[in-house]
């Protein structure tokens, strides 16, 4: 009889020597990543990590770093960082298909992707257990835009071979696994197509460009299609000579921008700024969030010799971390609550030292659920490890 | 046994808070304890109840014994310290030594801080066996918290078929 069985097993739980809130308490002293082992003792405890998740949620997102190197592409590391307990982690992923053996570059949220003239694969699940490999787009160029609006995936621009289109755009649909050709990205951005000069989010269905040393903006509809703009945003003020664009939580569009005097080979940075960017108006008008402190700024410019030219940010929910994108050493994150950027912090990352200061670096960010770490563990080709505790 | 007051841990408490009241507490094996009333009131529980009026007489604790109370009064004692001086340091390396037990007194702890509602001896007994979890695999934690394993080899072929992931 359930009933039966239920009463049976209250009795146990009763006489366990760890249960009820006491174990519920001792769960939320516990990482995400060591619940997924204790949720595996028992009923009793599953039932607990469940309760205790509901309870005290590891909402922020995580970080994930992706080292490169520059000699043999094959050679990637990956770290996952957890700011909800501060803890940095390898993940080690055994599997047979080859899909890291090209550039692996990521792209807005956590779309991480490879592709050369003869593949394309990407994927974009939180902890990228799953990949899709499409055929290659047609036109084969380097470093193009990559950005995925709900179930299409858009290649646009890139590097190309002189006789081919550098502003040609492809679409992917997820569900019809077909490619189409768009209408080429806008003659404006004809010199700075390449992942290099832009950046991308994602608002409304509606693929935003910016062109991160004018501030220009471009917007991609998948519906039509086509492109409109440039909207000339011009940064958000004078004073802002470089910027840079993601999307967050509920269609939030939010820009980064490097304050202070732009010399060509001196920049001299004095400030970090962030706006939110309203792409319902005609303008983009942009309203100001929040500003990163002082001593942040001077970390990040001093984190590296030379002087501070571009800006990465990473972004999921309601948390955004901002980098130097070719020497992540310092990252700095900052949490909006209302719309308002507050609770700014700063992560201690000892992955990046002297052995890999002069590899290639991608960054993404994606909320981690404990089944997305339940699933990507039992397929059998992750590991992770914790590696030490930050800070 | 008859109810004795013997065993008394000294209450010269260097806490020298100008409250000189004292309360006496008894343990489920009915040893009673003298402590400042600072002390006793690191338990919300007692807090509780001496709000409530239960103040002149003896506080009877029946589920903690008189070692683990013993042991739970140290805490107190030294927290009420702490609580003036502020040392983060100190107070740190206190509770590292402190905490530094077997798992069945730790067990005997956790309960007398949840039951007595303590907080910080809860959090900090909570993170010692946290931390013992840490990086052990299910049957390693079976083993160390005593428990049976009533999830089936059928029910987490399961979990493991419902988390199955599709390669495209």
């Amino acid at each position: 009889m359930a009933i039966e069985e239920d009463k049976q097993e209250a009795v146990l739980e009763a006489q366990a020597p760890l249960h009820g809130d006491v174990l519920e308490s001792i769960l939320s002293h516990l990482p995400l990543i060591n619940l997924v082992p204790a949720s595996r003792v028992s009923k009793a405890w599953r039932r607990a990590v469940a309760s205790s998740l509901c309870n005290s949620p590891r909402a922020k997102p995580w970080l994930f770093l992706y080292i490169q190197s520059r000699r043999n592409p094959s050679l990637i590391t990956t770290h996952a960082y957890d700011p909800n307990s501060q803890l940095w982690m390898d993940v080690t992923t055994h599997t047979s298909d080859d899909n890291h053996v090209f550039p692996l570059r990521c792209s807005h949220l956590n779309l991480l992707y490879v592709l050369s003239s003869s593949k394309f694969a990407f994927s974009f699940d939180p902890l990228n257990v799953t990949w899709h490999n499409p055929d290659p787009p047609l036109v084969w160029r380097l470093d193009p835009v990559v950005a995925i609006i709900g179930s299409r995936v858009v290649v646009a621009g890139g590097t190309a071979e002189f006789e081919d289109d550098p502003l040609a755009v492809e679409m992917y649909d997820l569900t019809s696994r077909r490619w189409e050709m768009c209408q080429s990205m806008p003659a404006i951005l004809k010199g700075s197509a390449a992942t290099t000069w832009l950046s991308v989010a994602v608002s409304n269905e509606r693929l935003l460009v910016l062109e991160k040393a004018s501030g220009a903006v471009c917007m991609f509809d998948p519906e039509t299609s086509t492109w409109e703009g440039p909207f000339d945003l011009r940064h958000p003020g004078p004073s802002v000579f470089y910027s840079v664009i993601a999307s967050c939580s509920e269609d939030h569009v939010v820009l980064v921008g490097l304050m202070g005097e732009a010399t060509g080979t001196d920049n001299i940075v004095q400030g970090i700024g962030l706006w939110e960017l309203d792409c319902e108006s005609e303008t983009f008008d942009c309203k100001v969030i929040g500003r990163m402190p002082g001593e942040m700024v001077e970390k990040l410019v001093n984190a590296d010799c030379s002087p501070l030219s571009s800006i990465g940010v990473s972004t999921a929910g309601n948390l955004i971390y901002i980098y130097n994108p070719s020497n992540p050493e310092a990252i700095m994150f900052c949490e909006f609550t209302n719309g308002v950027a507050r609770g700014w912090g700063h992560i201690h990352n000892s992955i990046v030292d002297d052995r890999n200061r002069m590899e290639r670096f991608e960054l993404t960010c994606s909320r981690v659920g404990i089944d997305d770490l339940q699933r990507a563990l039992t397929s059998g080709n992750r590991r992770i490890t914790v590696k030490y505790a930050g800070n | 046994m008859a109810s004795s007051s013997s065993s008394l841990p000294s209450p010269s408490s260097s806490s020298s808070s100008s409250s000189s009241k004292k309360l006496v507490l008894r343990s489920s094996d009915e040893k009673h304890f003298e402590v400042d009333e600072a002390v006793a009131l690191q338990s919300e529980m007692i807090k509780q109840m001496v709000e409530d009026g239960f103040g002149g007489d003896v506080i009877p604790l029946l589920n903690v014994s008189s070692n683990i109370l013993s042991k739970v009064i140290d805490y107190c004692k030294k927290h009420v310290d702490f609580d003036s001086k502020k040392k983060m340091d100190d107070r740190r390396r206190w509770d590292a030594e402190y905490i530094d037990v077997g798992v069945d007194e730790l067990y005997h702890l956790i309960m007398a801080a949840n039951y007595r509602n303590i907080k910080g001896l809860l959090d900090l007994t909570c993170q010692k066996v946290a931390d013992t979890i840490k990086g052990k695999k299910p049957k390693q934690i079976r083993i160390i918290f005593n428990i049976k394993n009533d999830v089936t080899p059928e029910g987490e072929q399961k979990i493991r078929k419902e988390h199955s992931w599709a390669f495209e």
